[in-house]
């Protein structure tokens, strides 16, 4: 089995601040336009993964703010984002490894005592990422906990992904036209909270042999993600894990 | 151009989500990425000579942490969907603009205003230079009345910019006409005259004030009427008082 870094999840106050910030201070382009549910992103392709499997961030924001009002459920992610920090309160929401086939992605759920998400890109296109020409991602996920997550997992281990379409990748949509953008080449390394076997447990493999990372014992999640340039020096984008802010997660949990 | 409609805001409380209904509904495409401060605007040209409308809404909820009138007014005519909340007319030049702070009483707000939080910004980095009138804490737009607006460059102006492509697009060319409430008499009195009200494709239908319906030309296709209750319709505009 394959496993891959596919994406990370850069959470924002604002997206739209948050993306032109990024780009400012590494010269990665992005493309904007894509939305799930409540939540809009700006996706930031890194270039040259592994059979046109290039990794990317997808920097996130919530746009729907009657949705956010009346939810009174714990909301993990807008507890994080209400903290302030030196990069206007981004966090690094999520790093999502990579497979290359259902089966694959079904073998990982059981071993974690969860289940695949469905395949309803078509039937019900409002829970999957949609792009403005109508194109909606038809991608599956593991493990999905419909009865609580084992307790023996912090929250933000990664989510486990399958992406059937590579051509309608997110990372192979071209970025927009914006004055010294530079070429990614690729993730070279990201820093995670943790220990190599907290992630190898719960990978199934020894995680620093199968993807490039290092690990910082800190809170679960990303603190640093390095990104080869083609036509210039490495770039290392630093942000605060999310779990970092948040000393206690029980009441984000839903009850097993 | 004399006076002229410049674009409508069509207030929404998920600009993805009504940029992505509004172009089913009628073939228009629109793009994406454009912001100023809280809120983002999906923009949809609708053809010659110019104009367009912003589907606005919020994308910084956490700005919701520190409440204010025209947040609040915000939210509570996209409480029950999309309503258009505003008229932008047009002029050519800064003294027709100010002709029109003049006759209001009020200022002009700057398009060189060189705070870059002012003003909108868009994906690629470009900072769109736009002065408007009346300025004030209060925007005429609650009361269901039109500003007016001048673009020192329209090289980049909102409404020329590629859409992305979306499914049986249809090309726009222009507007036909725009419905609004109240009477010519009232549009006339906030305008100074109803020389300026003769100048707009305008239709009066006596309700609230404030924007109903847009009609838009298209090449080899009916002519597309987009119609959303005024914002007026969901916060009488009773409830400011008198513009000032």
């Amino acid at each position: 089995m394959n496993i891959h870094i596919n994406h990370f999840s850069l959470g924002a106050r604002n997206a739209f601040e948050s993306a032109a910030r990024l780009r400012n201070e590494t010269g990665l382009g992005f493309w904007t336009g894509e939305w799930v549910r409540d939540i809009s992103c700006h996706m930031v392709p890194l270039g040259n993964g592994p059979h046109g499997k290039d990794a990317f961030i997808e920097i996130q924001c919530y746009v729907d703010a009657h949705a956010h009002l009346k939810d009174t459920r714990p909301n993990y992610r807008y507890d994080v984002l209400s903290v302030d920090n030196e990069y206007n309160s981004d966090y690094w929401t999520g790093l999502m490894l990579g497979v290359d086939s259902l089966s694959d992605l079904e073998a990982i759920a059981k071993r974690l005592g969860g289940d695949v998400t469905p395949e309803d890109s078509r039937t019900n296109p409002y829970n999957h990422f949609q792009r403005p020409d109508g194109y909606v991602l038809g991608y599956q996920s593991a493990p999905r906990y419909m009865m609580g997550r084992p307790a023996k997992w912090p929250m933000d281990m990664p989510g486990i992904y399958y992406y059937p379409d590579v051509p309608g990748r997110t990372s192979n949509q071209p970025v927009g036209a914006a004055p010294h953008l530079r070429r990614p080449a690729g993730v070279k390394w990201v820093v995670f909270g943790g220990t190599n076997e907290l992630l190898s447990d719960w990978m199934g493999v020894d995680a620093e042999k199968t993807i490039p990372v290092r690990f910082n014992g800190k809170a679960v999640g990303v603190w640093e993600v390095c990104v080869a340039m083609a036509d210039s020096q490495d770039v290392i984008i630093r942000r605060p894990a999310a779990a970092s802010v948040i000393a206690d997660d029980s009441k984000y949990r839903r009850p097993a | 151009m004399p006076l002229h409609i410049d674009h409508i805001s069509l207030a929404s409380p998920h600009i993805f989500r009504s940029a992505d209904t509004l172009s089913k509904e009628t073939g228009l495409g629109y793009w994406t990425g454009e912001w100023l401060r809280d809120s983002s605007v999906n923009i949809v040209p609708l053809g010659p000579p110019g104009n367009f409308i912003e589907i606005s809404g919020f994308i910084d909820i956490f700005s919701l942490r520190h409440m204010d009138e025209r947040k609040q007014w915000i939210l509570d005519i996209t409480e029950t969907g999309d309503h258009f909340n505003g008229l932008c007319l047009g002029v050519d030049s800064m003294e027709e603009l100010e002709a029109f702070a003049k006759h209001w009483k009020s200022t002009v707000n700057r398009a060189d205003n060189p705070d870059p939080a002012a003003h909108f910004q868009r994906a690629n980095g470009y900072i769109l230079p736009m002065a408007s009138t009346p300025a004030g804490k209060r925007t005429p737009w609650m009361h269901g009345l039109p500003n007016v607006y001048f673009y020192p460059d329209r090289t980049y102006h909102s409404s020329g910019q590629p859409t992305h492509p979306i499914p049986n697009q249809v090309q726009p060319t222009g507007i036909k006409w725009v419905e609004v409430g109240g009477t010519p008499g009232e549009l006339a009195e906030w305008l100074g005259g109803m020389r300026y009200v003769e100048m707009l494709p305008l239709k009066f239908n006596g309700k609230s004030l404030g924007v109903w319906a847009v009609c838009v030309g298209a090449e080899e296709h009916d002519d597309i009427v987009i119609r959303r209750p005024a914002a007026s319709d969901a916060v009488p505009i009773s409830k400011y008082g008198a513009w000032s």
